[in-house]
């Protein structure tokens, strides 16, 4: 059954992305869910049931454990509200369940709500020393998320004959996007000088190919396709989604099946999804993508993932400048995770706040002319499990 | 390098990653080499320097190596002599029956106190030597062992460092009366004459006073093998083994070769060399290949820093340890009896088709090809960037391990490498021990 057209979004939002050292986990709730219920016309009290989306709460301020946070922190009682965690695909999941109730008819109006705060701590403090100091004593032992995402660079290079700079040019379009996003945490230009030469990470990958440590919460306010008129006449429609979990945290390095140069995940969810929203050739069709770029590397493979080009022709459409701004299918006009950050229970969200304020006309300078269909997806863990959902105007 | 101190000079240096058990594994693999393991009935390990006081590494050193459960293991010690101490009691085992084969395998990197001449003297090594079967390169004509009460090395239980009393002392009253006495007796016990050794490898304490035996013993002095202490170091309990499988590289079949070890005593035996020798190669292998270690990061390596960079407070259970040691230690893979896929994870269901707890436990190949990799900056190590490497094994199964012994430069995709069994980590409060990779290398001269 194909969920198209059924759903509307009727209230986003989004707080900055950034290190929000003046704000603390419940605030950025706050203020996330505060703008998506005013543009819905909606108090707390009209929330029927609740997804609340933290990946790490034991890499952040020990929050997110349990529905009952968000509880707590937006007053909203008495109804069902359920923590989700699935790695980085963690906002897009959350996203999902809350449509499954609205089409089960068991809640009229659900929220959406993802949420992480990291800089409490020092950026090595939180998800590194979670590589480092916890996990299996053995097995990825070494592994940092970067170095994970790294080895299908290397082997993306090797059998492709795609280059760093390849890579490079991912990071100066999106720093590139970023300055005309108010909330994204670095809105500065960079040269591929400077992210060739800036600090390596994870060969081939450099710090200003990889995303930073980062806060923020985003909010979605759904309700099915025949109220949404009630609440918000600017509501935009889901068109369709996908979700795949098609391997396991350590399988892909332990598996001599597994081939480093494509997410399989993200092939399988985006074929679901297309096939809802009748999608046959996404590289014409969509208007713009969020994709889930948090190494460069990542925003490479998914354009063949989500076919929007060729297997092993990731290098030449962003050389061809076609996933840029003004370019045939532009690809995180946000600046995707690596300007705006990845508060990882937020990220899925954020991508679809940004989605709907391009169908709704009001992405400001980042505004696509007559934008109709948009795609955000998702990866998570070491590309695991993909999220990728397709909104289009009403 | 002579970090200071008059006189050059190289010496062997363990990795950060290496002690004295994980250059016993490979001294034993290497030893057994196609060798099957299962008919190894004893399994010596033999160390001043062993990486637990309270502990066996004989076992860890047997489930390493891969050699089953069903041998005898021994963990020995305390001196200088240790190592032929074990010889002596596997030569008595294979003589007596009670064992086909036994293993012996003698490692040490003793630690000496920063700054002094015993640092620069002392080198890490670990050997290994199969006793009984078929093919011996040599045989053993006769054994005497003396034991002496002398306090002139040593290491109390709160000493972290070996101290040594007087040199001439040690040298002329100590080393040299015992092991010339022992020495006399053995070539008398075997009826010969001291012109009729071949080879003689005599260890001392300094790893100079070789001398101070052989000429008043009437050896001839080209006889007499070279310890190498200028280029290796002083082996520990490794040196015997060390420099008798120098001499046997050119022993001829026929030969009689003597053994002296010192320490606490002395154990000396006399081999006559076997026709197998022709063929006789000792297998070397070299941690560090390539640029010359400083000193500080050589202090960093033997942990005489206090702040020495690698991973601290690593998650690690003894229970966990305890259960997946058939793939982390044993390098067990589990073969699929449907779809005949090797996996490498502990699954109780193929992942490839679904079937459960039908797999068949199989031996994982040490060598592999590099499928691909990347250099991690921000894990904390001593030796950063720390290679992280996806390998496809020879004959199936893929695995994920560190490279060590490597120049970040030199990684490619593609490349071979060789299974090796290294320290990881100390989480817990103990050594977390796991297979690494490395390039394969030719072996140095």
């Amino acid at each position: 059954m194909s969920m198209k057209d059924k759903i509307a979004v009727i209230g986003a939002g989004c707080t900055m992305f950034s290190e929000n050292f003046g704000l603390d986990y419940s605030d950025m709730m706050v203020e996330s869910s505060g703008e998506a219920l005013e543009e819905a016309g909606l108090s707390g009290r009209d929330i029927q049931a609740a997804w609340l989306g933290t990946a790490f709460p034991d890499a952040g301020v020990w929050k997110g454990r349990s529905g009952m946070d968000l509880a707590q922190s937006l007053g909203i009682f008495d109804i069902p509200i359920t923590r989700v965690s699935n790695y980085c695909a963690t906002g897009g999941d959350a996203f999902r369940n809350a449509c499954y109730c609205l089409l089960s008819g068991e809640a009229d109006v659900v929220m959406a709500l993802g949420v992480e705060k990291l800089r409490d701590r020092a950026p090595q403090e939180s998800l590194v020393k979670m590589m480092v100091e916890n996990g299996h004593p053995i097995m990825q032992k070494g592994f940092t998320a970067a170095g994970t995402f790294a080895v299908t660079a290397t082997r993306h290079m090797h059998e492709y004959g795609t280059k760093a700079e390849h890579l490079g040019q991912i990071s100066v379009k999106n720093h590139k996007h970023a300055v005309n996003n108010p909330k994204a945490q670095y809105r500065t230009e960079v040269t591929l000088d400077q992210v060739m030469k800036s600090p390596m990470v994870a060969w081939p990958l450099t710090v200003l190919m990889s995303c930073p440590t980062t806060d923020g919460s985003a909010c979605l306010i759904m309700c099915r396709a025949e109220d949404a008129k009630k609440y918000n006449k600017d509501h935009v429609l889901l068109k369709g989604h996908g979700f795949s979990v098609s391997t396991g945290w350590d399988l892909p390095f332990y598996d001599p099946r597994h081939h480093f140069t494509s997410y399989r995940a993200t092939e399988v969810a985006s074929r679901k999804a297309y096939k809802d929203a009748g999608v046959t050739d996404p590289r014409k069709e969509l208007d713009m993508c969020e994709v889930h770029d948090c190494f460069a590397s990542v925003e490479l493979l998914t354009y063949e993932d989500l076919g929007l080009c060729k297997r092993g022709e990731g290098g030449k459409l962003v050389e061809e400048g076609a996933t840029a701004a003004g370019g045939e299918i532009p690809v995180n006009l946000s600046g995707g995770l690596l300007s705006c950050g990845h508060p990882v229970g937020a990220t899925g969200l954020r991508m679809l706040y940004e989605i709907t304020r391009q169908l709704q006309g009001k992405a400001g300078k980042r505004q696509v002319p007559d934008a109709r269909l948009g795609l955000a997806h998702n990866i998570g863990g070491p590309g695991a499990v993909s999220s990728v959902t397709i909104l289009g105007a009403r | 390098m002579a970090w200071g101190r008059p006189g050059g000079g190289e010496r062997a240096v363990a990795s950060y990653d290496e002690d004295s058990a994980t250059m016993a594994v490979s001294a034993a693999l290497a030893c057994l080499g196609a060798r099957h393991a299962r008919e190894i009935d004893e399994l010596h390990f033999v160390s001043l320097s062993p990486p637990y006081a309270e502990k066996s590494l004989s076992s860890l050193v047997a489930a390493a190596a891969d050699l089953g459960t069903g041998l005898r293991t021994g963990d020995h010690g305390g001196s200088l002599r240790a190592g032929t101490g074990a010889l002596l009691s596997a030569l008595d085992a294979v003589k007596a029956l009670t064992s086909r084969h036994s293993l012996v395998c003698a490692a040490d990197c003793r630690q000496a106190p920063p700054g002094s001449m015993l640092e620069m003297g002392f080198g890490d090594a670990g050997a290994a030597v199969l006793v009984g079967g078929e093919g011996a390169v040599a045989e053993v004509l006769a054994a005497v062992s003396h034991s002496q009460e002398i306090l002139d090395t040593w290491r109390t239980d709160e000493q972290r460092t070996v101290r040594t009393g007087d040199a001439r002392f040690n040298r002329v009253e100590a080393f040299a009366k015992c092991t010339l006495e022992a020495c006399k007796a053995v070539l008398e016990k075997a009826g010969i004459d001291a012109k009729q050794v071949a080879k003689a490898v005599i260890t001392s304490p300094d790893g100079k006073g070789h001398g101070a035996v052989a000429k008043p013993l009437g050896l001839d002095p080209k006889a007499v093998v070279d310890p190498k202490t200028d280029s290796l170091g002083m082996l520990g309990t490794a040196q015997p083994f060390v420099s008798l499988a120098m001499a046997l590289e050119t022993a001829n079949p026929g030969d009689r070769i003597l053994l002296a070890c010192y320490g606490d005593g002395c154990d000396a035996i006399v081999f006559e060399v076997k026709e197998a020798v022709k063929h006789f190669k000792a297998q070397r292998r070299l941690a560090s290949p390539s640029a010359p270690l400083g000193y500080v990061k050589f202090l960093a390596y033997k942990k005489m820093l206090a702040e020495c960079g690698g991973e601290s407070n690593a998650f690690a259970s003894q229970i966990q340890a305890s259960r997946e040691a058939p793939i982390s230690l044993r390098f067990h893979g589990k073969r699929c009896q449907s779809c005949g896929t090797i996996n490498t994870l502990s699954l109780r269901v193929c992942p490839h088709c679904q079937t459960r707890d039908r797999f068949d436990e199989v031996h994982l190949a040490r060598k592999g090809t590099v499928n691909t990799y990347t250099q991690e900056h921000y894990f904390p190590t001593p030796e950063p960037p720390v290679t992280m490497a996806v390998i496809d094994l020879d004959g199936g199964g893929r695995y994920l391990a560190q490279m060590t012994d490597v120049e970040a430069a030199e990684v490619k995709v593609g490349m071979k490498v060789e299974m090796i069994f290294r320290r990881l980590h100390e989480g817990g409060g103990f050594h977390n021990y796991c297979w690494k990779c490395r390039p394969v290398r030719e072996a140095p001269k």
